[in-house]
């Protein structure tokens, strides 16, 4: 589903060079819930901003789905982030001015489906976040947990290969956090990939694959075994 | 496009949107109408005066002293300019068209005080008159050299001429059913004149007077002291000539003043000085307001995008294409300038209603507001680039900066 190879990626000042990544070896198959854990400075957020397109990488390489994604275009590269690549924010990045409608239509618009297909999936995904009666609802008229799975039902409307989860349950409280991660896990035992970067070691072990960064290179990497699967 | 989803989100933003389309309303409105008062002006500048007026020169002379022989000075002065070379005629004339100075009378097709007459500009003058003006008689017949009498103030007795020439308005407002030529008009004093040419077309005095095409040519010389010359030159000759045209008259008999020498051209822009004024502060007003218009429009967009960083990084991150980008903020910039444009289409044809009633201004074209409305737009749009194309370089990665 995800494979890097030698992934390196540095930030110039005009003084300085700071190494993010320093040649990131990874893959991720299908189906996986991976967990992407580490310090500050580690790497997770560059990591993350690669897997997910929004940054190019300055060496190695990168298959996403099977395609080589290193030497696309931007035009290209906005396409496959609409197509394949679900989107879930620590901040939610819900816009303000828009309704849940208009919110979860948002990454639907930009890939061209008829507006009764737009309805369809809006309100499917609403009605899977449990959101559908709030459906004319402005974000500031949400608590932060309903945001946070508006901004789930965004990025599930797209029907996307795989979720990046960008410290999802940061800005929450840990009974909404909770609320939130079950919805991630059900969405993933629906078949989306899943990678999420948190800080959060209680959530990382609800993954099924832990992936710990450390000055840009993979420390530690742990497969999660369900404690359930454990007692039977 | 995303017309729903704008106009919502816009909606969040009531007062720089209404703002900024009040602002663009209130501009098309005096943009238009001013427009429209410009081009007033320049079709009242540009009207065909009937004469050839590029190679005029007109002279004013002033006799000095009481032996000063008026008809003597006349007739040796038009001599002198009829045989340089270069000089197609010269004519003696008591007024000169579109100066902005002359002489009217009310002419009557009937004897009677009660009937309105018809106004009309008075030019004295003699048969070398319509060569020199250079104007298109089409019916009848031109002056006889008998028939210039000269007029001396306090020495001679003014005579009603016997003949006169018109023009072909003053002809059509004199006798709308019927052929004027060969037929009379009264004057104030009920004396009688018979109308034998027509002449197709040559402006007055006044230039903003509505009787600008109604004038009547009749044969004399104005012998006073104070005389006028109208001359015409060879194509291309104006110019060189003035200034012998000035040396040879002054020669000729220094026991006078030569008040001035002009082109026509000269005295003609004179009478449209007000107008072009008016036209230029109103250009200025345009450039002003479109100027304003587009920092408007640029200060709202930049605005709206430093407002969005976040948001545009994130749509960017769910799909959005720079193009995308560009789209939306060219779209909403559209929307508030077509707000404006239809609130401004109200306003213009109210301010236009208003310039009709209060200064007798033409009915308002049309085609005016279309043309500002799509004007309005090409310029917000323009001036909507900058920052949409700023917006559009937002990098997606903002998506994942938490502040």
């Amino acid at each position: 589903m995800l494979e890097m190879r030698g992934i390196k990626k540095f930030y110039r000042t005009e003084q300085i060079q700071t190494r993010a990544l320093a040649g990131l070896d990874l893959s991720i198959d299908e189906g996986e819930f991976v967990a992407v854990t580490g310090p500050s400075g580690s790497g997770k957020t560059t990591f993350l901003n690669i897997a997910g397109l929004l940054e190019t990488f300055d060496e190695g390489r990168y298959l996403l789905d099977g395609e080589d994604i290193t030497h696309l275009g931007d035009n290209a590269r906005s396409v496959i982030r609409n197509r394949k690549i679900g989107f879930i924010f620590q901040s939610f990045n819900l816009i303000p001015d828009l309704d849940l409608f208009d919110n979860v239509d948002v990454p639907l618009r930009y890939r061209g489906l008829s507006a009764s297909d737009r309805r369809q999936r809006i309100e499917s995904a609403l009605e899977r976040v449990g959101l559908a009666s709030r459906i004319r609802h402005l974000p500031s008229q949400l608590s932060g947990g309903q945001q946070q799975r508006v901004a789930i039902a965004r990025a599930l409307a797209g029907e996307p290969r795989f979720l990046l989860a960008d410290e999802p349950t940061g800005n929450l409280d840990s009974k909404m956090a909770e609320q939130v991660m079950d919805l991630l896990q059900e969405i993933n035992q629906a078949g989306t990939t899943i990678v999420m970067v948190t800080h959060d070691p209680g959530l990382a072990a609800r993954a099924g694959k832990n992936i710990r960064l450390l000055d840009g290179l993979i420390e530690d990497q742990q497969i999660v075994i369900d404690k359930a699967v454990l007692a039977s | 496009m995303e017309f729903g989803p704008v106009i919502r989100a816009l909606r969040h933003h009531k007062t720089g949107t209404l703002l900024a389309a009040l602002q663009i309303a209130v501009s098309l409105a005096i943009i238009v109408n001013a427009s429209f008062i410009i081009k007033q002006r320049a079709d009242k500048i540009s009207r065909p005066t009937g004469m050839d007026t590029d190679n005029i020169i007109v002279v004013s002379i002033r006799g000095v002293g009481e032996n000063y022989d008026t008809v003597a000075n006349i007739t040796a002065d038009l001599n002198l300019l009829r045989n340089l070379p270069g000089v197609v005629d010269a004519a003696p004339i008591n007024q000169v068209p579109l100066s902005g100075s002359g002489s009217s009378t009310g002419l009557r097709t009937i004897a009677d005080e009660n009937v309105q007459a018809i106004s009309t500009a008075r030019y004295q003058t003699d048969e070398h008159s319509m060569n020199t003006l250079g104007v298109n008689l089409i019916r009848g017949r031109n002056f006889y050299p008998e028939e210039i009498e000269p007029f001396i103030p306090g020495k001679t007795e003014r005579k009603t001429p016997a003949v006169i020439v018109v023009t072909q308005a003053l002809a059509d407002s004199l006798y709308p059913d019927d052929d004027a030529l060969g037929k009379p008009v009264y004057w104030g004093d009920m004396s009688s004149s018979t109308i034998v040419g027509i002449i197709d077309h040559m402006q007055g005095s006044w230039v903003s007077w509505d009787g600008l095409d109604r004038n009547m040519i009749h044969p004399g010389i104005q012998a006073d002291t104070f005389v006028r010359y109208i001359i015409r030159t060879e194509p291309g000759e104006r110019d060189r000539l003035l200034p012998i045209i000035e040396e040879r008259l002054t020669e000729r008999n220094r026991q006078r003043v030569l008040r001035y020498i002009r082109t026509h051209e000269e005295l003609i822009q004179r009478s449209y000085e007000l107008d072009r004024v008016m036209a230029r502060v109103l250009l200025i007003i345009i450039s002003l307001l479109i100027a304003i218009t587009a920092l408007v429009i640029v200060g709202l967009a930049s605005y709206f995008v430093s407002q969005r960083t976040r948001q545009i990084g994130t749509r960017r991150a769910l799909g959005a294409t720079r193009a995308d980008i560009i789209r939306y903020f060219l779209l909403e910039n559209w929307l508030i300038t077509t707000l404006g444009a239809v609130a401004g289409c109200v306003l213009t044809v109210l301010v236009a209603y208003w310039l009709e009633t209060s200064f007798e201004l033409p009915r308002l074209d049309w085609r005016y507001p279309v043309a500002g409305v799509v004007v309005l737009w090409i310029i917000s749009q323009a001036a909507a680039w900058v920052p949409a194309w700023r917006a559009a370089q937002i990098p997606p990665a903002i998506a994942t900066r938490n502040v």
